[in-house]
């Protein structure tokens, strides 16, 4: 129910009869399970597609020995890792971006507002330059130090929103992320001068975000993380609706406006870590899929965020989809399909609400 | 309309305040103020712009904390109150409203019902009914589906008065309500305000450049200037043009209106 298709003054009759039709909330449960079984298709079909044809019906047939079964071999193998490493990683993106944009009162915020992906990246830089070695939980060095930029991007942005008051400023959290993220690109720059020629190619290419996964190692270990945000996320539906309203007048309903803001804000950096640390910074999931959700249930966060973590989901396996097959049999770089798309679909959603 | 719990009496005690500042000492924005906000009561603020209004009821709100002095609610220092106890007990309507996302004039209302739920609660049937109620006592009900942000600025006012009534309090604070509104919106609001007081015995404190409006449905007013109380008492008393000339520089005629049934002012010239 966008307002920009709203008519000004509808009348008397036009609102009764809206009034009369009932709350949007009757819908609720049927748009979740569209959004839910449009993700749970993408799952599943994606994979069928690639420079192999192979069938569902073989791969789920379980009268064909494993060995001598390549259709799923390909399947649960070749396939299916990078389409939940796409799931996942559109999954976060689009939660982190639902959550910077309330807490920042700007439908524009993303994760890459607030310098958390060039903190992720400028991490997975300096561990691909340096060729560090160190491991954790079985995780590549990459992914942990990106894991660490991020949330130490965060931390400096943060603590610099909430150094003259009470509360974050939404205004030095915006800007603030800005003046961050241009300082941490030219850091990376210059990490990059210093890395040699291979180095350098790793770099570039880790920095055009790709959802290079072949094993499921990767997944299993952005799991934890991922939790920790969802149950986060989980305790934030109506905090996020009054904080969008405004940090004063959600006080005044009873919000705890510092700790809801900590814990909004370190649930979208703990996401956002775990799908950069994934798949490089993947751009634009996060501003369009809240955006187009907002267009198809309204503004209410308990609807927003399920939906856009499903609906990101989707559209993320989509556009791998079209990254692997587009010039096959090479692989584009998820992050060129993303940005490619979501460029052009930002520019109408701009002018489709002026 | 949704029923409130036991009357609120808000007090404040020598309460004095200043914002943080480089200078020393900091300069004052409420010097010592003291006053009393019966239960069931509405108690007008008045004051020149920078008075120290919107502070003070950013102080009985709990939003600030007072430099010194207290805020009591009933004997309970609001201090010690909860973030949640408080919004149970005190609701406050914004001058105005803005919403960067476009929601429904039932999820505005509804959000009200923050402080009544625990954590990872949604709004169930209850909550539902409880915001429709507070939408029919507000003459927004065939609002409900609208998108609050193509409303008018005294329907939006109306809504926002809905969702503190379905936050359920005892006591609504108001930082001029009216400020924007046309004449009929401003007869809409007051009769509101009183209507609510008189039906479910809400506590209401309403800071206002609307002398008219004070007059009407205040019965105490209290008058501040630098801070400072500089009257204070039944409106019949308070509202004299002299201490109007000591509030805002103003010469004024007040009279008692027939057809109004309350105290007029009119404003006729700036003090030399």
């Amino acid at each position: 129910m966008p307002a920009v298709s709203t008519p000004r003054d509808p009348g008397p009759a036009r609102a009764r009869h809206e009034a009369g039709r009932g709350p949007a909330r009757r819908n609720v449960r049927g748009s979740l399970v569209g959004f839910a079984v449009l993700a749970a298709a993408a799952i599943l079909l994606a994979p069928l597609v690639g420079s192999t044809a192979i069938h569902l019906g073989r791969v789920f047939d379980r009268s064909i020995p494993w060995a001598e079964n390549l259709d799923a071999q390909i399947f649960f193998i070749a396939r299916l890792p990078r389409v939940l490493a796409a799931a996942l990683v559109g999954c976060a993106l689009a939660l982190a971006g639902v959550v910077f944009q309330a807490l920042l009162r700007n439908p524009l915020a993303s994760p890459d507002t607030l310098g958390v992906s060039a903190g992720a990246s400028l991490g997975a830089m300096v561990a691909i330059t340096f060729n560090a070695s160190f491991t954790a939980f079985g995780l590549s060095p990459v992914t942990i130090a990106s894991f660490i930029g991020s949330l130490g991007a965060l931390t400096i942005v943060y603590g610099l929103a909430i150094a003259r008051r009470r509360g974050a400023s939404t205004l030095v959290l915006l800007l603030g992320g800005v003046a961050i993220q241009a300082l941490l690109s030219a850091v990376i720059a210059f990490v990059q001068y210093l890395a040699d020629f291979a180095q350098t190619y790793r770099n570039v290419r880790w920095l055009m975000g790709s959802l290079d996964v072949v094993s499921y190692a990767p997944i299993v270990a952005a799991l934890l993380p991922l939790g920790l945000a969802f149950i986060g996320v989980a305790m934030l539906p109506r905090v996020l609706d009054l904080l969008s309203v405004g940090s004063d007048s959600a006080a005044a309903r009873g919000v705890d406006v510092v700790r809801m803001e900590r814990i909004a804000l370190a649930s979208a950096s703990l996401a956002t870590g775990a799908a950069v640390s994934l798949a490089g910074p993947v751009s634009f999931i996060g501003i369009i899929v809240p955006h187009l959700v907002r267009l198809m249930v309204g503004a209410n966060h308990r609807l927003v965020l399920p939906a856009s973590a499903l609906f990101g989901a989707t559209f993320l396996i989509a556009c791998d989809l079209v990254a692997r097959t587009i010039i096959s049999p090479l692989e584009l770089p998820v992050g060129i399909v993303t940005a490619l798309v979501g460029g052009p679909v930002f520019l109408w959603l701009l002018f489709r609400r002026t | 309309m949704p029923s409130a719990n036991s009357p609120a009496l808000i007090r404040a005690v020598e309460v004095s305040f200043a914002y943080p500042s480089r200078l020393h000492p900091a300069p004052l924005v409420l010097d010592r103020v003291s006053f009393s906000v019966e239960p069931g009561t509405i108690v007008g603020l008045l004051g020149p712009n920078g008075s120290g209004k919107t502070t003070l009821l950013r102080l009985l709100s709990g939003m600030l904390v007072p430099t010194s002095g207290q805020v009591l609610l009933g004997d309970t220092p609001i201090a010690s109150m909860s973030r949640r106890a408080l919004a149970r007990r005190i609701a406050v309507v914004p001058q105005d409203t803005h919403t960067t996302f476009d929601f429904s004039v039932l999820d505005m209302v509804l959000m009200g019902r923050y402080p009544h739920l625990g954590a990872f609660e949604l709004e169930g049937a209850d909550d539902v009914r409880l915001a429709r109620e507070a939408l029919a006592a507000t003459g927004t009900l065939p609002l409900e589906t609208r998108a609050f942000s193509t409303l008018s600025g005294g329907e939006r006012q109306r809504v926002v008065i809905a969702g503190a009534l379905a936050q359920a309090s005892s006591a609504l604070l108001l930082d001029e309500p009216t400020a924007s509104l046309d004449p009929g919106y401003q007869l809409a609001i007051a009769s509101l305000l009183a209507q609510i007081t008189r039906d479910l015995g809400t506590t209401i404190v309403v800071s206002t450049h609307d002398l008219n409006l004070a007059a009407s449905i205040c019965s105490r007013i209290v008058m501040i200037r630098h801070g400072r109380i500089v009257a204070a008492g039944p409106t019949a008393d308070t509202l004299t043009a002299e201490h109007l000339r000591t509030l805002y520089g103003v010469e004024s005629d007040v009279h008692f209106h027939e057809q109004a049934g309350h105290l007029t002012v009119v404003p006729l010239s700036q003090v030399r």
